[in-house]
């Protein structure tokens, strides 16, 4: 067995235990099994909603389900699969939910709500004038996403953002690796034709 | 294949989905077809385009803010829980008199119903039912019985009379305390047969917590521990098995098992925590027998892990001592 899967088994080892004292009660347990995951879960939430208000709703709501649902995890699936899943369910209702009343914002070309942008909220930016040089182009690529259905658009948000593998995400959203790979495809058409005339030109 | 199906390859490539053998057909392909070339032109300009706008990761400061907010919200859930458990309990409507009554009556017609029902609707003939036919406190959930494998013996047209044998599986629904013994029977044998590990592994955690070392020395689920430890496929189930084994003296049969792990189990986590229980009789000030020495001689010259190498040296060494 080589180190690297030794330091898997243990951690493997680890998420059980975790898992069943969090399953009785323990929150500490409950708390380590969050933080294991918390930055992935709010990265995807970050990447599929509009505003860092959202996003911080949007783990919070994933978090919250898993407190209600762990006494009923039965395991026959990878708790990781079954958070992510739960992300993606949460996710999409949001935004049904945001749809409602972000209309007025986005004529308004702002991605803000109560005082503070999730550009702002995202890090990696760089410089100011880099920064000011992109924001036109990352503009359109995000206007360009959310032209997508919600479905694509999550598919997409977990392949070009997360860089999870096609058959994970075939298991987190409960769809064949086929259909994945034709949101994929149909969200890249997409994205092509929103992108054409600005930047593929 | 068409070109279609390459433009879909290529999609898959951008997408680091492809294996080494269709990259190099899919490469093939691109070097003499200037169609697919162009498709390829355009998709690596969308990624690239895409890729700069990926900026960076979460901050820490949005994910500060996130937990902060989570552990509020989690308090307050944890709170309305209390509060509905707490208005359960004072409002114990068993303890007005004229309630507990009315309960005992309707509990008395369900019982003289059901009863009635057993009694008088006439049933068919059935030979072998099984061991859950006689288990207290399940309640089989006829509506999902199945039944299969069903084969006929004989059919006699004059009188209509059939004999067939079949094999019938009826969900149970079971109650009953841990230290029950039919209960312990049933998780022993789930131990053995089920097919979900997480069921598997909530079982050995059930009667490893429940149950008191002279409990656990019942002959079945004793065996169906000491299995699980040695051939259970998930590693969460042997290391739960190991735990509630090490509860138990270290007779013979114990013995046997947890040498059998030190020289096969692949987890090297597993196989220090077996060293460290066989110290115990050496940490007691007892002898540590020859069994034991031989196997930690053994793993202290072959295994491939380090710290078990040191451990059963040091395990030998001290029992060597002795």
């Amino acid at each position: 067995m080589s180190g690297k899967e030794q330091s898997e088994s243990l951690d493997e080892m680890l998420e059980m235990d975790l898992i069943l004292k969090a399953k009785r009660g323990d929150m500490t347990a409950f708390e380590q099994l969050v933080y294991r995951y918390d930055k992935q879960v709010l990265s995807i939430a970050a990447r599929y909603v509009q505003t860092a208000e959202d996003a911080k709703d949007v783990y919070q709501e994933v978090f919250l389900r898993v407190y209600r649902a762990l006494p009923k995890f039965q395991m026959k699936s990878q708790f990781s699969t079954w958070l992510f899943r739960i992300t993606t369910n949460v996710c999409l209702s949001h935004r049904s939910k945001t749809r409602r009343h972000t209309h007025a914002s986005l004529d308004q070309e702002s991605d803000t709500e109560r005082g503070y942008s999730l550009s702002e909220k995202l890090s990696g930016g760089g410089a100011t004038e880099q920064r000011a040089e992109s924001s036109d182009l990352a503009l359109h690529v995000q206007h360009a996403i959310d032209s997508l259905s919600p479905k694509q658009k999550m598919v997409f948000v977990l392949k070009y953002y997360q860089g999870y593998k096609i058959r994970e995400i075939a298991a987190m959203l409960h769809l064949s690796e086929g259909t994945v790979k034709r949101y994929l495809f149909d969200a890249t058409k997409r994205m092509r034709t929103e992108l054409k005339d600005t930047f593929l030109t | 294949m068409t070109h279609q199906d390459y433009k879909d390859l290529i999609h898959l490539s951008f997408l680091q989905e492809l294996s080494e053998d269709e990259q190099s057909v899919l490469e093939e392909h691109l070097r003499d077809c200037p169609e697919c070339g162009v498709e390829a032109g355009e998709l690596k300009h969308l990624h690239e385009v895409i890729g700069r706008h990926s900026g960076g990761d979460i901050t820490d400061d949005l994910l500060f803010q996130a937990r902060r907010e989570l552990r509020v919200a989690l308090r307050l859930e944890r709170a309305k829980k209390t509060r509905w458990i707490d208005l359960l309990e004072r409002f114990n409507i068993m303890s007005y008199p004229t309630v507990r009554v009315a309960f005992a009556s309707a509990a008395m017609l369900v019982i003289g119903l059901g009863l009635g029902y057993l009694l008088f609707v006439p049933t068919t003939s059935v030979t072998s039912v099984g061991e859950a036919g006689s288990l207290q406190g399940a309640d089989s959930q006829s509506g999902a019985t199945k039944v299969s494998n069903l084969r006929f013996i004989s059919q006699q047209t004059e009188t209509g009379e059939v004999e067939f044998t079949f094999e019938m599986v009826t969900p149970i629904r079971m109650r009953g305390s841990v230290r029950d013994n039919v209960v312990q029977r049933v998780l022993a044998q789930a131990l053995l047969n089920e097919q979900n590990p997480g069921a598997r592994l909530q079982t050995v955690s059930t009667l490893g917590t429940q149950l008191q070392p002279a409990a656990l020395q019942d002959h079945e689920i004793k065996r169906s521990l000491i299995r699980a430890l040695k051939a259970d496929p998930n590693v969460g189930v042997r290391r739960e098995a190991l735990l509630t084994l090490q509860k138990l003296p270290l007779d013979e049969e114990v013995k046997q098992a947890f040498l059998y792990v030190l020289r096969h189990e692949t987890n090297p986590a597993m196989r220090i925590d077996v060293i460290n229980s066989l110290e115990k009789p050496v940490l007691a000030g007892k002898m540590i027998d020859k069994d034991i020495l031989d196997v930690l001689r053994e793993k202290m010259q072959t295994d491939e892990n380090n710290y078990v190498r040191a451990r059963a040296r040091n395990v030998y060494e001290e029992g060597q001592q002795r």
